[in-house]
Order: structure tokens, then sequence, then C-alpha cells
């Protein structure tokens, strides 16, 4: 019974963690909960994620604020039509003085990196990626290093612009345990952004100095463990998979998700669980996270995307259409 | 009818050319126009004026209706100014009566609303038709040419309102200036807000007068210019103005029969004007001795209306398009003994050599060449009846595809959109959805469950089986739901029927006794189910115990029903 009673205070801790970065992130980017919660899902259950939005919507914002928020290192990468790979993970340079090789690290070596703009950098250094964001190591000049733990890339794009980019190839795609759309603030939160800005000292946008730092990098590594203890019952990991399996054969998919979707999807709910202060996984859970996480990871098939059918609608159809776990 | 003396040019015009034609008649006479048309219309609005100005929409509508009346007098002007016979207003005005009496009632009520009412008045006011006469002629009018009549209702429809807002615009500024207040904010004035919504009314109705004075003459123009334009070019009156002017140079010079010759030719090419078809019996009946004599078609310029006007009304000789004095004219023309030589001439050339050469050609003809030809012709004519036959059958048969595919398209649609219909009729009438057996896959029917759900869960609860306990109490909150009227998909969860049947509990008769019945299940459920955690056993039993209570159910028997387990679920 004490057992249990530890349990559930240690629950309600990390929830109460979670909702105080919550809070404090939405300080800064306002409107945007649902934005803030999936990108806390994706920190707790050791993923990464790509904010896609138009600009000006506070992509980058809410990186910075997680990172202010966050006490671990933090880099960021602008991605540019001429980043090279090496400028990412690093490389090994001749040192004259000691007449020998020295790996000198790239800004991969962090706990937060945000890849801003990761579209606009070519295949090969959107490939340098993949690696580190997989086994969360990077080989150079043969000799594996591990990247900071933990470890979280955080990615933007435009959609928008397509001019000079090179849309993420599918395998760096399903790396990304979730696609976050982040849309226009409603015109309540917009009104009451515009008053907080008014109000604070910096003309230009929010002042980020004023967000206190909540977590370390330890407890983040805390929240990871303990939401792998959130139970799970057999009929929800059914579910899970009957949703992911119903991609590949749904029509109007041309390609659906794969296994790693299921992993990705039931670590999400896991995660979500957590933040929501429940010890245990529910199909509503699922649900709630399915969409960032298999967005992504299908595609639509060609007459659906003619007809200008989005992916999410298709999606949600799959979520109405399979059966809610009831046994 | 005069044509020579026309002071418009005379040419077949594009109907909007036409309409040019009729503003530019309008500005030309405009001062006379508008004089009579206030002259006549003032009285009547300030008459109306008078009425309580509550019932501003009454007296505007019984101003309208009277507007086609009003609009006579300024057609009667109009058509004796083109004919270069300029009346003044007082002879206008003299004659208003006897121009607006005929048709009126028929012109204030079901005429009233016709959008070619500028074009059609002067069928009833200078032609004087009435009934089929009236409809024939109008058919014939209406068959080209006729939309920039509609659409000149049209475009007066918005013109005057939109002159009697700029007005009031233009005024309100001048007021605001007085009152030293910008107009913009006039109307947010709250202290002028009396003022401004009381005057402001009756200003805009009296600039709405303005707006019609101004519009009025510019309308009935451009109508009587398509009228004009119309007849000009089924009546063919630039040929005949034509063939006056060459026959009076011919006359001039004692050179006649060349003119008579071609036009004897013209009458030869049998050319018909289209409005001698819609009036023939007419035409025939008062010019039979005219065209026995000339044979030439020239009378048919002439609207047989006209004619008819003057035998019953003999002291219209100046609306009848002065047909008295053309007929004389013409009677002259056709009696001179020049003409006579002329038709000797032609009847002698007729008969000459040239018409009267025969050839004969012979050749062999047997008896089976007449059936031939005859079996051919015969057998094109079955031929093409057949076809003709085909087509209609296919028409026919199309039709009815057609017609079966609208049904079937309505009757799909009704039955696709039935409870989304439904919603607009009385409850009593909605149409009841089907309950589903199966939801879930679980069997979720009335005989699926126990006869007492809340004695059999406490039952089950108390064996150890406490999962089915639950189990079957949330089947049977859902079967409930489900009865009641609640649409759940297959893909819904636990917390989105939560959420349903708290969004539809009014319509569902939901009561809060339910609702919270339902809300305290879900949560054990959901708890047991997906967290493994045990649910209290005191809870549980008082939701066994409030199980009928709380959702009004009848228990038939006491007796449990071991046979259905709630396991499944």
């Amino acid at each position: 019974m004490s057992e249990e009673n530890e349990e559930n205070s240690g629950l309600s801790q990390a929830s109460a963690l979670a909702g105080a970065i919550r809070n404090e992130i939405k300080k800064v980017l306002i409107g945007q909960d649902e934005v803030i919660d999936q990108v806390l899902v994706a920190l707790i259950a050791c993923g990464h994620v790509l904010i896609e939005g138009v600009p000006g919507l506070g992509k980058t914002l809410l990186v910075r604020a997680l990172a202010k928020c966050f006490g671990g290192d933090f880099s960021r990468v602008q991605f540019t039509p001429d980043l090279m790979p090496s400028d990412v993970t690093g490389h090994a340079m001749f040192n004259m003085g000691k007449q020998e090789f020295e790996i000198r690290k790239g800004p991969v070596f962090t706990n937060l990196l945000l890849a801003d703009e990761i579209n606009r950098a070519p295949a090969k250094t959107q490939a340098a990626l993949l690696e580190v964001m997989q086994e969360r190591q990077i080989t150079i000049e043969g000799e594996p290093f591990k990247t900071g733990e933990p470890f979280m890339v955080l990615a933007t794009q435009n959609p928008v612009e397509q001019e000079g980019t090179y849309p993420l190839p599918e395998a760096e795609l399903d790396r990304f345990m979730l696609k976050v759309l982040i849309d226009y603030p409603s015109q309540d939160d917009e009104q009451n952004m515009l008053e907080k800005i008014s109000a604070g000292s910096s003309p230009s946008g929010f002042n980020l100095d004023n967000l206190r730092t909540l977590i370390k990098a330890q407890q983040v590594i805390a929240l990871q463990k303990y939401a792998l203890k959130i139970t799970i019952d057999i009929e929800v990991i059914k579910y899970i998979v009957n949703i992911v399996r119903a991609t590949r054969d749904w029509a109007g998919i041309a390609r659906g998700a794969g296994p790693r979707a299921s992993i990705a999807l039931m670590a999400a709910s896991r995660a979500l669980a957590l933040i929501n202060n429940n010890s245990f996984v529910t199909p509503d859970d699922v649900k709630s996270i399915a969409l960032p996480v298999l967005r992504h990871r299908i595609l639509l098939a060609a007459e659906l995307d003619i007809e200008g059918v989005e992916t999410d609608d298709v999606l949600r159809d799959i979520l109405r259409n399979i059966d809610a776990p009831r046994q | 009818m005069n044509l020579d003396q026309l002071t418009i040019e005379i040419r077949p015009r594009r109907p909007w050319e036409a309409v040019d034609l009729g503003i530019r008649m309008a500005q030309r006479w405009w001062w006379p126009l508008t004089l009579i048309f206030i002259l006549l219309s003032l009285p009547l609005w300030v008459a109306i004026s008078f009425v309580d100005q509550k019932y501003w929409y009454w007296k505007l509508l019984a101003f309208w209706l009277f507007l086609p009346l009003l609009e006579r007098p300024l057609l009667y002007f109009l058509s004796q100014a083109v004919f270069n016979d300029l009346l003044t207003v007082r002879a206008v005005m003299q004659k208003s009566f006897t121009l607006m009496w005929p048709q009126s009632f028929s012109s204030v009520s079901w005429r009233r609303l016709s959008p070619s009412r500028s074009m059609d008045m002067a069928v009833t006011v200078l032609e004087g038709l009435n009934g089929k006469r009236r409809s024939a002629r109008l058919s014939v009018l209406h068959r080209e040419d006729a939309s920039p009549a509609t659409w000149m209702s049209f475009i007066s429809l918005l013109c005057i309102p939109a002159i009697a807002l700029t007005l009031f615009l233009v005024l309100v500024q001048f007021i605001s200036q007085f009152f030293d207040t910008p107009w913009w904010e006039f109307a947010h004035d709250t202290s002028w807000s009396f003022f401004f919504s009381e005057w402001a009314g009756n200003i805009i109705y009296h600039l709405l007068y303005v707006g019609l004075v101004l519009v009025t003459p510019f309308y009935v123009a451009a109508g009587f210019a398509l009228y004009l334009n119309r007849r000009i070019r089924l009546e063919a009156w630039d040929v005949e103005i034509e063939f006056k002017k060459i026959v009076q140079k011919r006359q001039a010079s004692h050179a006649l029969l060349l003119v008579l010759f071609v036009g004897s030719f013209f009458a030869l090419v049998n050319f018909e004007p289209a409005f001698a078809a819609s009036t023939e019996d007419a035409l025939a009946e008062e010019n039979a001795a005219y065209n026995d004599e000339t044979d030439s078609g020239e009378n048919e310029f002439e609207t047989s209306a006209s004619r008819e006007r003057e035998h019953e009304e003999g002291e219209h000789e100046e609306i009848d398009w002065q047909l008295e004095q053309d007929q004389e004219i013409e009677k002259e023309r056709v009696m001179s003994s020049a003409q006579i030589q002329a038709r000797a001439d032609i009847k002698a050339i007729l008969d000459g050599e040239d018409f009267n050469q025969y050839e004969k050609k012979t050749r062999r003809r047997f008896p089976f060449d007449e059936d031939k030809e005859n079996e051919e012709v015969e057998g094109d004519e079955e031929f093409f009846r057949g076809l003709e036959k085909l087509f209609d059958n296919i028409a026919s048969l199309a039709e009815v595809l057609l017609w079966t595919l609208v049904i079937s398209v309505i009757f799909f649609l009704i039955y696709r959109y039935r409870f989304w219909l439904g919603e607009l009729l009385p409850e009593r009438h909605r149409l009841q959805r089907q309950t589903p057996e199966t939801l879930f896959g679980l069997p979720i029917t009335e005989a699926s469950l126990p006869d007492d759900v809340g004695a059999s869960a406490r039952r089950l609860w108390l064996q150890g089986q406490q999962r089915d306990a639950l189990a079957l109490l949330y089947r049977a909150c859902l079967a409930q739901l489900l009865q009641r009227g609640l649409e759940l998909r297959d893909g819904d969860t636990e917390l989105e029927c939560l959420r349903a049947s708290k969004k539809y509990a009014g319509r569902l008769q939901l009561n809060t006794d339910a609702q919270d019945y339902f809300s305290r299940l879900t949560g054990l459920w959901r708890n047991m189910a997906y967290g493994h955690l045990q649910a209290d056993e005191n809870t549980v039993l008082l939701l066994c115990d409030q199980w009928s209570a709380s959702w009004q159910v009848q228990q038939n028997t006491p007796e449990d029903n071991t046979t259905t387990q709630g396991g499944e679920l």
C-alpha cells in the first residue's frame, strides 16, 4: 500500500513538474497550449519534434522558451543551403601545435538542439542528423561519440515557401516522434499577446529572461524513466497496433506507418498520461496523440492529394472507425 | 404616321444602342418631360404624404403602383416629339386623363410587375391594343432585343435609392457642419440619435421622390426607343423612307415608272415583315382593297392597331401616328395613272418572249419508271417518318430516365439526411433512429441484458467478478443511451461517450442523476479496465443499487437472468 502511495505521489510530482513547465512556456507562447503539450510529450517520451507552421507563429520562440525552462545545454543551428554535415556533427582537425588530430564537436553535442528551418539544408546535411536522432551518438573519423542526455531535436520548417528548400527524406521524417502543426492563435489569444507585449520592456517581442529554469537534465531523465512505468493495458496496446496497421490497408493511403510509429504512439501515449496525472494509458490518450505521431509517417494516394484531402482528415477517419477497446 | 417628319435617324440599331438613343431623347426633351412628370406626380405624392409616416411602406407601395399611369403622358409627349410635333406641356396635361384611363386597372395590378414595362407601354398607350392582340403583339416585340427593357427596370430600381441616399449623405454633411460635428460621427452621437432616426427617415422618403423624378424620364425614353427600334427592324422603316425619297425624286422628274418597278419587284420577292405575321387577319380586314390595288406590300408598314383606333376613336388624330394623312398620300400615289401604266407595262414584259420561252424535251419512259419513282418517294418518306418516330421514342425514354434519376436523387438525399431533416420537424414527428444491436462488437440490446441490471451486477461483484460487474453496468448504461437516441461510433472512447451524453443530455432526456451516475461509472470502469485499479466496494454496490433509479428503468422481475453476463465488456 505504501508503495502504491509512493508511486502516486511520484506521479503527482511528475505531473506537477510538467504542468509547471507548460505554464511557464504559456507565459510567452500564448494560445498554443496543445502545441506546448505535444512538445512536452516528446521531451518526456525521448522523442524528437518537427514543428511546422507559417512564419511568425512562434516556432522558434517555443523552443527557446523550452530551453530556458530546461537547465541543460541548448544549441541552435540555422539550416542554410551551404551548411555542411560537419558543421552540424563536428569534425577532426589537425592541431599544429600538438601535431595530432583532435575532434572538434559540433552543435549536436547538447541536450536540446534547435534545427531552425531544417528543410533549407541539402539532403546530405539533413542526413547527418539521422544517426544522432536514432542512436544518440555521432561517428567522427570512425569513432562514436555520445550526445548529451537527455537529447532532443526540435526542428522547424515552413510549409509555405517551397522554393530553395529540400523536403525531408522519409527516413528522417520517421525519426521524428511527433510532427506538430502550429496554427494561428484565436483573436482573444492574439489580443492577450499584444497586451502582454505592450506592457513588457521588450518592444520587439517577449522577454525570455523572465522565464524561470524549472527542470534540470537529470530531472528530465527521471521523468522519462517514470513514463516507462505508466501502466498500459494489453487492450490499449492492441488498439495502438490496430490504428497503425489500419494506415497500411486504408483506402486513400499509398504508404502506411511502420512499427516505429507503433512504438512512438505507445511512448507518446504514456507521456501524455503522465502529463495528465494518470497512472495508466487510456484509449483517449492514444487518440489525442495519434495525429501528431502518424501524420508525417503516411503518404496519401495521389488522387486524394489532388482533391486536396488532408492527411489529418484521413487519420481522423481511421480513428473514428477503429473499434475502441471495451473489454 | 409620316416617317418623313421623324427627328431621329431611322436605322436598325443594336438594343443597347437604342437605349442610348432613348437617353439622348430624354436629354433633349428633359425639361418638358420632367415638368410633366412633376405636375402629374407631385399632387399624388403630397396627398399620400399626409398619411402617417409610420405607414411609409404602404405609401411607397401606393405611389409605386400608380407610377405606370403617370409615365403614360411622358410617352405620349415623346411619341409626338419624335415625329417633330413638339407638344406643349399644357397640351399634354389636357390629354393626360385620356391617356391614363385606358387599361389603367390592369396596368396598376397584374401588369405592374412586368419588368419590360417601359417597352410594352407603347403597345397599350399608342397602339391601344388589349387582350389577345396585345399579347400577340408583345410576343412579336419581345422576340428579340427586349432584354435591355428588363435591365432598364432593374437599373432604375437601383438608381432611385442610390440617388436618394447620395443626396441624403450630402445633406447630412451640410447638417453636420452646421452642428460642428463630423458627419461620420453624427450617426453615433447618441444625443442626436432621435433627431437622426426620426428625420432621416422622412428625408430619405422625400429624396426617393426626387430620385424618381430624375430617373423616370430616362426610363420611359429608353423603353420607347427600344420599342421604336423593334418596329424599325420589323417594319423596315428605313427601307420605306428610302423608297419615299426615291419616289419624291422620280415624281419630280416624271420618271416614276422605274420606282414602281422596283416596288413591284420588292413585292414579288415576297418580302414579309415579321409584324405582318402576327396581325395578318387585321391587315386583311383593314386593307383588303388597298392590297388588291397596289399589291406592293407597302401598306404593311402601318399597324392594324392604329387603323382600328382611328375607326373607334375618331378624335384621336394626333395619337394614331398621322395615319390619315399618310393613307391619303399612299392612295394618291397608288391611284395615279402612271402606276396603272406601269402595271400594264410590267404585265406586257411578263407576257413577253423573255418570260415565255418553252423548250420541248423527249425521253423514253417505261411504266415501271413511274412506280419506281413513287416507291422512292414513299420509301424516303417512310424512312424519315421512322427516323422521326425513333427520335421521338428516344427522347421520351430519355425524359423518363431523367425524371427517374431526378426523383431517385431526391429520394436518396431525403433518405441520406433523414435524421438531419427530422430535426426540422416537430418533436412528435421526428424519425426514431434505429438502435443498433451491437456496438464495439458487443451486444447492447435490451434482450442481451438481464431484467434487473443492478441486482445482477451486485451479484457478480459479490461473487468476485468485479470487472464483469462494472462491465455489465457500463454496457447497460450504453444501451440506455442508444435507446434514447445517442449516436455513437465504433471508434468512440469512454470519455467521448461521456462527453456526448452530457452534450445531448436534454435531447436524451437524461436527468442529473443519470449524468452523474454515468460519469462516476465511466471513471471506475476506466480505472479498472486500463489502470488495473481495484474499485471501492461500497462505491460499486451503491452504483448497483442506484442503477434503476438513476436511469428510471422499470424492473420487470426480480429474477436474475443468469444467462447474460457482463464479462464481455
